[in-house]
């Protein structure tokens, strides 16, 4: 295994002591990390992982590519849709695999690592085209995630999964975002829970449009998981845009629902309004009143 | 002519001392009895900022308008969504010629005007004044630069324009520069539209006006919610063009006032009070479902404010994680 990153504290320690893996069951340390700071650095690989930002895909990739070679596996287990797309540019689609993860991550101090799983399925990707190619890397990592105790699934058409998530994330993180709300005070508030099921709606029909099943059942019956689970949190968007005021990953949730939209003649007017408030909010952060005033 | 002012709270007050100031036969009609009674009793003490002071007497005042007798002008100065109670609550003072006036701002106040009374009868305007209370018996007006007061007939004939001479006359022998317009319902409508374009958008993204305009997309956003806006007006039978706005109406507000948070900004971001959105995108928003034209910039916008004005306590404010 071998981890690219440029924060080079977390690298050095752990290549010196290895890392430290803390779960919900207890902690241990593990070794035989190769780390570096630059994919130039390394040799040919049969699988690359890809998880910097969506946004940041085509940064990277230049440097990429030189551990890319005729065999590689590109996998992107990044947040949102058209990871997959953003791939082809590289390689052909039958070396293109993409899934996502449902876990809860946190990095408290160089060499350290937290994961909070969610119960069920942990992790779940698939080929954007099967291929051998595709079929090995992906029994490869099915193999080693389950080895490793996460609960992982090499989907056949890894689509809905993708698209159920990315579509819940388009409603309610962008959602309290825009409100600096919590999700589950977004979702108490009778307009709040207008705006992300409008956004739901709209991301299911454009799902529907794409080929893929009616993501709205599952979105319903997971409604209420959503309000235990994340209620009296500030989702990932909120936090980027509230505490950490970043750029968010809006262009690949409800940017993208409003693109694959377009690409497939359905109405997205409420992620289009959204997307449009987000990208307004994200260029001026330093201008953005944030002050209680007497 | 006697007139009565429906609802005398700060903004009723102010543009009814204008009209005493100016000579009219004022009744002030609000619930508000330490306010009435004060000014029955001792006169109103009336400042005009930041350094006139009148004491204007001669108000009749009531606690109702069910035993004023019948008025030539009723004017309703009441918040929107009280409008069609007041309406109804006048009736005893309204008789076959009299003229009802709302100088409310925002949309649909004449609708409500016309579901009790016809156009023949019915005149609407605005006021750009600041307005305060000063404790019972007083109030406060901040007036803007020129022109602070336009109002006119929705049918202009002999009873309407009576009315509409009158209370320009008189406001401006009391200081208030009013003009009574021919054709007032385009007039009304640029400022909804400037209303609903800069006050929502800049509220939502807690920026001011020319930062929004400076930013692609806020700029867009702005564009957005002007095109939807004419759409609307067009629709109601007024002609607004939205590419001729944008260059015209919306450039004059950026020219002059793009260095300031705009009322609706200011209630939500510090005052936290309640907003107009409901007679501003709201109400855009209603007329879109109405005849069937989209409005999904102001849907959005409007459900956003809505939902945060019923949530300001719980709101990240500040870098501090509640």
């Amino acid at each position: 295994m071998y981890l690219v990153d440029r924060y080079k504290a977390h690298m050095d320690k752990i290549s010196q002591d290895g890392m430290t893996f803390i779960t919900p069951d207890g902690e241990c340390r593990l070794t035989g990390f190769f780390t570096c700071e630059r994919a130039c650095e390394l040799p040919v690989m049969d699988i690359v992982i890809l998880m910097v930002k969506a946004t940041q895909t085509d940064d990277v990739m230049e440097s990429v590519m030189s551990c890319v070679g005729p065999e590689t596996v590109l996998v992107s287990l990044q947040n949102g849709l058209g990871n997959d797309e953003a791939l082809m540019k590289y390689v052909p689609a039958d070396r293109i695999m993409y899934g996502s993860g449902v876990i809860g991550t946190e990095l408290p101090a160089p060499g350290v690592c937290v994961s909070k799983p969610e119960a069920g399925i942990q992790m779940f990707f698939g080929a954007s085209v099967k291929s051998a190619a595709t079929d090995a890397a992906g029994k490869y990592m099915e193999e080693c995630f389950n080895a490793g105790g996460c609960n992982a699934s090499f989907e056949d058409d890894v689509r809905p999964y993708i698209w159920k998530k990315a579509i819940m994330n388009s409603g309610y993180n962008t959602v309290s975002t825009v409100l600096r709300l919590k999700v589950g005070e977004a979702m108490a508030d009778e307009h709040g829970r207008g705006l992300i099921t409008a956004v739901w709606k709209e991301g299911c029909a454009v799902a529907r449009a794409a080929g893929i099943i009616d993501l709205w059942p599952l979105i319903e019956a997971d409604t209420q998981n959503l309000i235990d689970n994340l209620g009296d949190y500030y989702p990932s968007m909120a936090q980027d845009s509230l505490i950490h005021q970043r750029q968010t990953e809006i262009s690949v949730l409800n940017g993208a629902i409003v693109r694959y939209g377009e690409r497939f003649g359905v109405p997205t007017p409420v992620n289009f309004a959204l997307t449009e408030i987000i990208l307004a909010i994200q260029g001026n952060y330093g201008r953005q009143y944030n002050k209680v005033k007497a | 002519m006697k007139i009565a002012m429906i609802g005398s709270g700060a903004a009723g007050s102010v543009f009814a001392a204008y009209l005493r100031k100016g000579g009219a036969d004022i009744t002030l009609v609000d619930p508000y009895k330490e306010h009435m009674d004060k000014i029955a009793k001792d006169g109103m003490k009336f400042t005009i900022y930041p350094d006139e002071v009148y004491h204007l007497t001669g108000f009749k005042t009531a606690y109702t308008a069910d035993d004023i007798g019948t008025m030539d002008i009723v004017i309703f100065m009441t918040k929107a969504n009280q409008l069609e109670n007041a309406i109804q609550g006048a009736k005893p003072c309204v008789g076959p010629n009299t003229v009802l006036v709302s100088l409310i701002n925002g949309l649909g106040n004449d609708d409500k005007l016309l579901k009790y009374y016809p156009a023949s009868r019915c005149m609407i305007g605005s006021g750009v004044i600041g307005t305060a209370l000063d404790g019972p018996g007083g109030c406060i007006s901040t007036p803007s630069e020129g022109v602070i007061m336009n109002f006119g007939a929705l049918e202009n004939n002999d009873v309407t324009i009576a009315a509409g001479k009158h209370m320009e006359e008189c406001y401006i022998n009391g200081g208030c520069k009013a003009v009574f317009r021919e054709d007032v319902l385009p007039f009304l409508w640029k400022k909804v539209v400037v209303n609903c374009t800069v006050n929502t958008v800049c509220a939502v993204t807690r920026l001011k006006i020319g930062e929004v305009e400076a930013d692609p997309f806020g700029q867009k956003l702005f564009h957005d919610v002007i095109r939807e806006c004419c759409a609307i007006a067009n629709a109601k039978g007024v002609a607004l063009d939205a590419d001729e706005f944008i260059r015209v109406d919306h450039q004059h507000i950026i020219d002059h006032i793009s260095d300031y948070y705009p009322s609706m900004a200011q209630d939500m971001l510090w005052k936290k009070y309640r907003t107009e959105i409901d007679t501003l995108n709201g109400a855009i928003s209603d007329y879109g479902k109405q005849f069937g034209i989209p409005t999904p910039t102001c849907d959005v916008l409007s459900t956003v404010v809505r939902c945060i004005q019923n949530n300001y306590a719980n709101q990240y404010v500040d870098g501090t994680r509640k």
